[in-house]
């Protein structure tokens, strides 16, 4: 039957390029490409060179700037203002990009720019929020409002902030920095850690350093990590609680001091000739190979084995 | 889909690191499929060449943040699409500006001239609405599902359903068939 | 099957497109196919449709009428021009500005002198001159691990210390205890405080109310620390965890007026 015949061919074709079609599905791409196109009174797309090690520069008001690194010898620049102009000032080893002063005041601006691995980086903004991320190079970020994310910076780290909190993670070199209200979180950091805070509370976890301070007048303080031997680490609080959380297998001298806070220790407290007034104690845990400080006028001080706690050695 | 793949993955990789001659290698390999993508969406040869340089512009920008989650044809594809669809939003704000309703205009024009010749599809194609050659080229011919072509399009995978069929039977008639 | 519940040529119109998804239910499916293998026209219409799915995913790659490589070879050559409003092409956009200028504003050169003198006081005090960044600028405070060499004078430097409204800039600190700091650094110290909080006062209308709140807040907590600091060390003179515990505070303190001296204005 000449209908039947047909049919079957019909049906036979449309399943065959089903199948063809779930194939193509698997093989779909999970890469992919957003490309929004708001309206913005300024829109910057450009490709610039720049050598080896260059600088970059930016600086917004208001917005957010995300830098990201990439193996080229080139910067990326994406932008959009909602008022005025993104300028860019290019040369061979450094560029500056930024909104304009008479016209950054209103209005949010966002930059999007990829750099090269290594290069310098200067972040500036106001109520701005910054993320880095892979630069792998030296790095320095200040905002005043916004929240600053830093990540995989292999060389040194520094930053500002008033009132935006920080997290920072995979840092290879040395990291300072400076918030007044806002959080301070460090993850996984390798070199030297400095960092200071007025009200804002500062977190410190897996770090692997020779050298820690860590200062802030009401903010907590709490620590987890491996110390080493020869290794200072400092930590300060006048009215917020200090928290130490250590290997088991920990050497170090350590001395804790409040005045008026709670001393609290996993590990024995034998108190050395050294000691004088008040609530000061000094004490060896194992070879005392480093050197652990913690002080507190008013909070407590709280130093434990990270064994303890589900916290990694 | 048969040269696609060709492409020499390191080539890919030089491009990824700047290096535009294995870029212009890279851009050999896939721009039949590309412009073919561009011809078909846009039903226009002299916007799709256009296109096809705005994809590649994208491709070389792109290329570095390539994870090889999957094949390199495919993520270029995908970016081809995405570079199309996006002209063709702004576009869309350009022209609603002059005209009140392009789908319809374009429609009228698409459908009386070759009525009831027969016409091989790819001309077919190009006679389309717009609406409904996007998602006939999207499913039939690249072979997209309802559900990604819905995500791209900003419609339902119903809408695109719909629209399918209204492609197919526009063809068939076109077509002559 | 009985013929009776066959489909009528509409209805399988309405079905087909779900039909040729493979989105129908047995049932309605086995229908569908019933229809199709017994009436010609549905035959036909299913045959037709299927082949133009097969010629579309049959279809060829295209190639462009001429090659595209040199423009876009052009266009990846950096720099590429930025897509800019015109104002944004306007001749010096960006140009010639001093990249701090902006950001600084008229507190600028008083805070040279300002970071100077910290400097100068700090060092003065024994302990390691604090590093000062480029704008904005870092004042270090002491090595918490270093013993503060001041404890008596700690006392007496705390005392200009008392939380003032109206600062006079050259306002002297009021001598008192024998001092090993003399007089001359304990007085920069009160300078600077002075001097950064006039800077302060005159910038409070330029910055945003929240935050000049976040700096009302935290210059409390400081001034609370350093007289927290102050009292407990009058009632224990000898102690160098409280003599440092002051230090710290003023340090602190000074640093976060700078900080606000150098707070870009509001937005």
């Amino acid at each position: 039957m000449h209908a039947r015949y047909l049919w079957a061919v019909a049906l036979t074709a449309a399943c065959a390029l089903s199948a063809s079609a779930q194939a193509k599905d698997r093989d779909r791409d999970r890469d992919r490409d957003r490309d929004d196109d708001s309206d913005y009174a300024s829109r910057v797309d450009t490709i610039l060179p720049l050598g080896r090690n260059g600088a970059v520069e930016i600086r917004l008001h208001t917005g957010e700037i995300i830098v990201t690194g990439w193996t080229r010898n080139e910067v990326r620049v994406r932008g959009t203002s909602e008022r005025g102009v993104i300028s860019i000032d290019a040369r061979p080893s450094r560029i500056d990009i930024g909104t304009r002063p008479e016209h950054s005041r209103r209005g949010e601006a966002t930059v999007e720019i990829t750099v090269p691995e290594g290069t310098r980086l200067t972040v500036a903004g106001s109520s701005t929020d910054v993320s880095v991320r892979g630069v792998k190079g030296e790095v320095e970020v200040t905002t005043m409002n916004g929240d600053v994310e830093i990540d995989n910076a292999t060389s040194r780290v520094s930053f500002e902030s008033v009132s935006g909190d920080v997290t920072i993670s995979r840092v290879q070199g040395d990291l300072r920095g400076e918030a007044m209200s806002g959080e301070i979180g460090v993850t996984d950091v390798a070199g030297e850690v400095d960092v200071e805070s007025v009200s804002g509370d500062l977190t410190l976890h897996n770090v692997r350093s020779k050298s820690v301070r860590a200062e802030t007048v009401s903010g907590t303080i709490e620590f987890e990590g491996r110390t080493e031997r020869g290794g200072r680490y400092d930590f300060a609080s006048h009215s917020g609680d200090v928290r130490l959380l250590l290997p088991s297998a920990l050497g170090a001298l350590i001395s804790v001091e409040t005045f008026s806070g709670t001393i609290d220790s996993d590990f024995p407290i034998t108190l050395q000739p050294g000691q004088r007034h008040g609530k000061e104690f000094e004490f060896q845990v194992g070879d005392g190979g480093a050197r652990i400080g913690a002080t507190s006028f008013s909070g407590g001080i709280y130093i434990q084995r990270s064994g303890t706690s589900r916290n990694p050695e | 889909m048969t040269q696609l793949d060709s492409v020499p993955a390191d080539d890919v990789a030089l491009a990824a690191s700047g290096d535009r001659r294995a870029f212009e290698r890279v851009y050999r390999a896939n721009v039949n499929r590309v412009f073919a993508v561009c011809v078909r969406m846009s039903g226009d040869r002299m916007r799709a060449e256009e296109l096809t340089q705005d994809v590649f512009v994208r491709v070389w920008e792109k290329l570095p943040l390539f994870r090889g989650e999957s094949a390199f044809s495919t993520w270029v594809h995908r970016l081809a699409v995405n570079v199309i669809l996006n002209a063709r939003k702004a576009e869309g704000r350009e022209r609603s500006r002059r005209e009140p309703d392009g789908e319809e205009m374009l429609e009228a024009r698409g459908s009386s001239p070759h009525h009831g010749d027969r016409m091989d599809l790819e001309k077919a194609i190009a006679t389309l609405p717009p609406g409904a050659r996007r998602v006939f080229v999207l499913h039939d011919v690249e072979g997209y599902t309802h559900e990604e072509i819905a995500e791209m399009l900003g419609v339902t995978a119903g809408g695109s359903k719909a629209q399918l069929h209204r492609a197919r039977m526009l063809l068939r008639e076109a077509l002559g068939r | 099957m009985s013929d009776q519940r066959l489909m009528t040529c509409e209805q399988l119109d309405e079905r087909l497109p779900d039909w040729l998804e493979n989105d129908l239910d047995p049932t309605t499916r086995a229908l569908v196919e019933q229809h199709v293998a017994v009436c010609a026209r549905c035959t036909a219409l299913v045959s037709d449709l299927a082949f133009i799915r097969r010629q579309a995913a049959a279809l060829p790659e295209l190639v462009p009428s001429r090659d595209l490589w040199p423009e876009i070879e052009a266009r990846i050559q950096a720099p590429v021009i930025p897509l800019e409003t015109q104002r944004a092409a306007q001749p010096g956009a960006g140009r010639g500005r001093s990249r701090h200028a902006w950001w600084l504003g008229a507190a600028a050169a008083a805070l040279v002198a300002v970071t100077a003198g910290v400097t100068h006081y700090m060092t003065k005090l024994g302990q390691p001159a604090p590093t000062v960044a480029v704008a904005p600028a870092v004042v270090r405070t002491l090595d918490s691990a270093r013993p503060v060499e001041v404890t008596e004078p700690a006392a007496s430097l705390a005392s200009t210390e008392a939380p003032r409204t109206t600062p006079q800039p050259d306002e002297r600190p009021v001598a008192s205890a024998p001092a090993p700091v003399n007089e001359v650094e304990q007085s920069e110290y009160a300078r600077d405080v002075a001097q950064l909080r006039a800077i302060v006062r005159e910038r409070r209308t330029e910055l945003d109310s929240t935050t000049v709140a976040v700096l009302e807040k935290n210059l409390e907590l400081i001034d609370r620390a350093i007289a927290e600091s102050r009292a407990a060390l009058e009632r224990d003179p000898a102690s160098d965890f409280l003599a440092d515990q002051l230090a710290r505070a003023m340090t602190k303190k000074v640093a976060i007026l700078r900080t606000v001296a150098l707070l870009p204005a509001r937005s």
